[in-house]
């Protein structure tokens, strides 16, 4: 959870902020006959101010590079003022251009200024509620970046199992069995895990639904297992269970740092775009 | 769900070396901004590159200056005035005057320059906003009131406000001066000069020497038209005029082009002789003393076609030049001859132009028809005085100075009100005549702020949805004015 009790001072300290901006902008709106410019005092002013609250905002992801840098505060504050005072940049934002849209360069800059802004919302309410999401639908949860290894551990474990308690774990040529006294139940559990199982192990990018087949799958080999192989076959849904909550991670991961692909690359055209907004108004 | 793992060994679970599990998510996010930076920096080099600006402008020029729009160079000739202005100099714009005066002459100190204090605003931009999206013109209320609204304070200690101070917005501007009582001789300084208070009825009245009747020429049912008139229709006679008959705005759709009367009145009112001195057309207006050269002149042409007359003539031997008056043969000599017919001319003249100003002398049409009724004669609208220094004419026509312009510090575009009629807004004070009833030329046929607050309520630029524009520059103008130039508006001299 990204907002918590914490952030109550934060929250506060962004609320009486924008109070007093909003209370300056209609002060200024009422006196000019055009409303605040851009480039009147009032309009500069919020314009600096929204720019270093966006600075601000676009330094965090630097922050997070430079985890040694403890004396710039910790990671836990820059957050709490990336949520914050890139909130309260909206406002400011808004303030400093008048709720017009400007020229071309002012609306692209604007648009893109406006992405960010609702990206970083929707990517703030995934944050905030995914990870209790996560927590409580994978227990099991791995390194995000070691889910592969994971996996493989997972299909190692199944293999070591299965050939412990079948012998092998080759491949068998298929025979349909003539009559009951030749059916070899080892042999069936082999070759279903080699069909249906192993190759579901290991890491792919498939959706995480087909593993409640395949535990569906289990459970009848299960009962046609003699009692002795059914605690392999219990086992074997075990680690199923587990790729699946390994599949899930990566679902909601992807939900999680997805919003992300957007964020950023757009944060990183808005402060070129602010940056020449910037230099062309100074120099014109 | 309770966490079961399988392997619950981190060294079984993962792979300690962490560099062969990049975050993928990580890495094109990474890939992604580089692409936004580059797509960011070719979007905001293009116009760099290519010389047109455009793309930097923050809104949309004044339709004049869109012809060098792509070249901002061309009028932003100061840099960096932001950031002054962020530290608070005043006048910081990165507009100079000089760069304004490239092209327009108007100068900041051209509007009562010998008047205000401080000599008016310190640059062009303090007052025009470019980049609004509308004209340039369109100056804010506040710009005007930065000096309105104390005139005592803006002007120079040695002058006084020809104006009323404290004017802060349309809601809060006096009465029009025709229309509010005299108050004071500094504001109705220039009113003065065209017209005159009246004291009893506590109304300015019009002092142009000359009597004209609103109601008869505006009867719903028509005036008596002569049968030459362009619009004589057989026994049709009347014509039904209207307003614009006579008053029709300028080429510019502002100001009424002035009453003339070859233009105006002559169709009706011409300055014809009856009988045989009708034969030569009408006299010229405008010049006593050529009309009256014009009449001695078509008297003896007269006495050309009809030398007979001068036989009636008595002769005043005194004024002859020789002693011997008549031949030995009995008849005239050429000289008594020509001596008797000088003296016809003058007598005759003499006859005339004493009587030019009455309306029974000259007049239009023929004896018995009903358009007899038009009058002329200079002494029918004109003010006509005896003046005994002037020869042998023994009178002197008042000259009417008619104002050009009766409210000459205003603008006005009849055009852009063509909507409404003329009666709606022209009548003499708040319950006098308007101007269909009016009778009498002194009524001040003007609009008063009231008619005006009809649909010009609100105030400033952000007008309320159906009203009508009320800012200062609707109505004023800012260069170009001093006290001479509008006396100069309301005299016609200029425009």
């Amino acid at each position: 959870m990204l907002v918590d009790r914490s952030h109550f001072g934060w929250g506060l300290a962004t609320l009486v902020a924008l109070g007093i901006a909003s209370v300056i902008y209609g002060v200024a709106a009422y006196r000019s006959p055009d409303g605040v410019l851009g480039g009147s005092p009032v309009g500069l002013t919020f314009g600096l101010l929204g720019s270093a609250l966006m600075l601000y905002a676009g330094a965090f992801s630097w922050k997070k590079r430079l985890p040694r840098w403890t004396w710039l505060g910790s990671a836990r504050t820059w957050m709490a003022g990336h949520i914050w005072l890139g909130l309260l940049s909206g406002p400011l934002i808004l303030f400093h251009c008048g709720f017009r849209w400007g020229g071309m360069l002012e609306q692209a800059t604007l648009a893109v200024f406006f992405v960010v802004y609702i990206s970083g919302i929707v990517g703030l309410a995934l944050q905030q509620f995914l990870p209790r999401v996560l927590s409580n639908v994978v227990p099991a949860q791995a390194i995000y970046e070691q889910i592969p290894a994971a996996c493989e551990a997972l299909c190692k474990k199944a293999d070591a199992l299965v050939a412990a308690r079948c012998g092998t774990l080759a491949v068998p040529e298929w025979h349909e069995p003539k009559d009951a006294a030749s059916y070899q139940p080892e042999r069936a559990l082999v070759e279903f895990y080699l069909h249906e199982v192993r190759g579901r192990l290991r890491w792919s990018d498939r959706g995480a639904g087909h593993y409640g087949q395949l535990r569906l799958k289990l459970l009848e080999v299960k009962h046609a297992m003699p009692d002795d192989l059914q605690p392999v076959v219990d086992q074997l849904l075990d680690i199923v269970s587990e790729r699946q909550q390994l599949q899930w991670q990566s679902t909601i991961h992807g939900w999680l740092h997805g919003w992300l692909l957007l964020h950023v690359p757009v944060s990183v055209l808005l402060l070129v775009l602010a940056a020449a907004h910037a230099v062309a108004s100074v120099w014109y | 769900m309770t966490d079961a793992r399988q392997i619950p060994a981190i060294a079984e679970r993962y792979d300690l070396d962490w560099r062969r599990y990049p975050n993928r998510w990580r890495r094109w996010r990474g890939r992604a901004g580089w692409c936004a930076a580059l797509a960011g920096l070719l979007f905001v080099s293009y116009p760099l590159v290519t010389g047109d600006h455009r793309p930097f402008m923050a809104r949309p020029l004044s339709a004049p200056h869109r012809l060098f729009e792509a070249d901002c160079r061309r009028c932003h000739d100061r840099h960096g005035q932001p950031l002054l202005r962020l530290a608070g100099v005043a006048g910081a714009h990165s507009v100079s005057d000089q760069a304004c005066q490239a092209c327009h002459e108007q100068r900041c100190d051209d509007h009562h320059p010998q008047m205000l204090a401080h000599g008016g605003p310190a640059s062009c931009m303090e007052c025009h906003q470019e980049h609004r999206g509308r004209s340039v013109r369109e100056v804010a209320d506040t710009a005007c009131v930065a000096c309105h609204a104390d005139l005592v304070l803006a002007c120079r200690s040695d002058q006084t406000p020809h104006v009323r101070s404290q004017v802060v917005s349309w809601q809060k501007h006096p009465e029009f001066a025709g229309k509010r009582p005299k108050d004071s001789a500094a504001t109705a300084g220039l009113l003065d000069e065209l017209a005159q208070y009246d004291e009893r009825r506590q109304r300015w009245r019009d002092r142009t020497a000359l009597r004209f009747n609103h109601r008869v020429h505006l009867d719903p049912d028509g005036i008596p038209i002569p049968p030459d008139h362009p619009d004589y229709q057989g026994n049709h006679h009347l014509k039904r005029l209207e307003c614009q008959d006579c008053h029709q705005p300028m080429v510019d759709g502002r100001a009424m082009q002035p009453i003339r009367f070859e233009q105006h009145c002559q169709p009706c009112h011409r300055l014809e002789f009856r009988f045989a001195l009708a034969e030569d057309g009408p006299l010229p207006h405008g010049d006593i003393q050529l009309a009256l050269g014009v009449l001695r002149d078509r008297l003896m042409r007269y006495l050309q076609r009809h030398p007979q007359e001068v036989d009636s003539e008595a002769v005043d031997r005194s004024v002859l030049p020789g002693p011997q008056p008549l031949t030995p043969t009995g008849e005239e000599t050429p000289e008594l001859r020509q001596a008797r017919a000088w003296q016809w001319v003058e007598r005759r003249w003499q006859e005339l132009s004493g009587a030019v100003v009455s309306p029974s002398v000259l007049y239009a049409g023929e004896p018995g028809a009903e358009h007899r009724q038009l009058k002329t004669g200079c002494g029918y609208c004109h003010e006509v005085m005896p003046q005994q220094d002037r020869g042998s004419i023994g009178w002197q026509v008042t000259e009417p100075r008619m104002p050009a312009r009766w409210m000459p510090m205003a603008r006005f575009s009849h055009q852009s009100h063509q909507f409404v009629r003329c009666v709606d807004c022209h009548y003499d004070g708040q319950e006098g005549p308007g101007a269909t009833e009016s009778e009498d030329t002194a009524d001040l046929l003007l609009p008063s702020r009231e008619v005006c607050l009809r649909c010009h309520v609100s105030s400033g630029s952000r007008a309320s949805s159906g009203s009508a524009p009320t800012r200062c520059v609707d109505c004023h103008q800012y260069h170009g004015r001093s006290y001479e130039r509008i006396k100069q508006l309301a005299s016609g001299n200029t425009y």
